[in-house]
């Protein structure tokens, strides 16, 4: 009997522990938009959405070629989620037809704190699809340039 | 001489910069009807395109296109579309316009600024104040004045963040385009 309740007690730790992952992005199976925006301004973006939800202790930037920043929300004190926001160089064609350079926003969290990572990328990337859509920049999703 | 063309060069600069905050105009009207729709169907009605949608056209494609246009950009689309919210407001001299914008937070019954300048086109709700004066002229309604002054100030942030480059303030631009556009 205490050996079932230990073994029960460890698969609960395990799947409390196991690692889970989301993304969201400005594109789809359907389409979605590209933002024709300089690196600077896309840079800014990122920053200053990431910087509402993320301790300034734990948010840097991230090692990709293009624009990125991560930081980590703990649920607990063992649990915890690295959340990424990234502006991804795609190709994004307006509606006279030209092709333009931009970029694509993605949020993704990657952890073991569901309860918290999940509401923290919906709110980063809302904001992000806010500024971009307000910038109104956007142009149709073509391929992405990376 | 150095001197001489460094002064003509900035008269042009601020004659232009001039020229185009008077190009601005800002109607009220009463959203009458609301419509969801996609941007190759308000192309092809011949809507006015506002915002996200209008800004992806290029200068020459600014404010209402011809059938023939329309119908030469649609055949250029191939991506999937992305579903859009057709506005008609009744503007004060009884006149309808059908604006096509990105924004769902608006509804029959609102009153509603529509900002033109050049190829930005924005749509966003305000007092029913201004709807209510039978002035066409946007300076002589309350707040009109401000809400010109908002509406250049959105353009210019646009404008600021679309281009980018060194020495552009960012931040600033940002918080501009935040406080002003929305």
């Amino acid at each position: 009997m205490k050996f079932e309740r230990n073994v029960l007690w460890w698969i609960i730790v395990l799947v409390g522990l196991t690692s889970c992952s989301t993304t969201l992005t400005s594109v789809d199976g359907k389409g979605g938009n590209v933002y024709a925006l300089p690196p600077t301004v896309v840079d800014q973006i990122l920053k200053d959405a990431m910087s509402t939800e993320i301790s300034t202790g734990t948010l840097r930037r991230g090692s990709t070629p293009y624009p990125s920043y991560l930081g980590e929300v703990t649920w607990g004190s063992l649990d915890k989620d690295t959340i990424t926001a990234s502006a991804r160089p795609a190709k994004g064609r307006k509606l006279d037809g030209t092709i333009v350079d931009g970029y694509v926003f993605e949020v993704s969290r990657k952890g073991t704190a569901p309860a918290t990572g999940e509401p923290t990328v919906k709110r980063i990337f809302a904001k992000l699809q806010k500024d971009a859509e307000l910038t109104g920049t956007g142009a149709a999703f073509v391929e992405f340039a990376d | 001489m150095r001197i001489i063309l460094f002064c003509f060069l900035l008269v042009l600069t601020v004659s232009y910069s001039n020229a185009k905050s008077e190009s601005l105009t800002i109607h009220y009207g009463y959203v009458t009807g609301v419509e969801v729709t996609t941007k190759e169907s308000a192309m092809a009605r011949n809507m006015l395109i506002g915002s996200l949608v209008g800004l992806a056209i290029d200068d020459s494609f600014s404010g209402a296109m011809s059938g023939a246009t329309a119908g030469f950009v649609l055949t250029s689309i191939i991506e999937g579309d992305k579903r859009i919210f057709a506005y008609t407001l009744k503007l004060p001299d009884g006149s309808f316009e059908t604006i096509a914008i990105d924004r769902p937070d608006l509804n029959i019954g609102h009153c509603a600024a529509l900002e033109r300048d050049g190829k930005h086109v924005n749509l966003r709700p305000v007092s029913a104040v201004h709807c209510e004066s039978n002035s066409l002229e946007s300076a002589n309604h309350p707040a009109g004045e401000h809400r010109q002054s908002a509406a250049e100030k959105c353009s210019a942030a646009r404008s600021i963040l679309e281009k980018g480059g060194e020495g552009v303030d960012v931040r600033e631009a940002l918080r501009e385009m935040r406080a002003y556009c929305d």
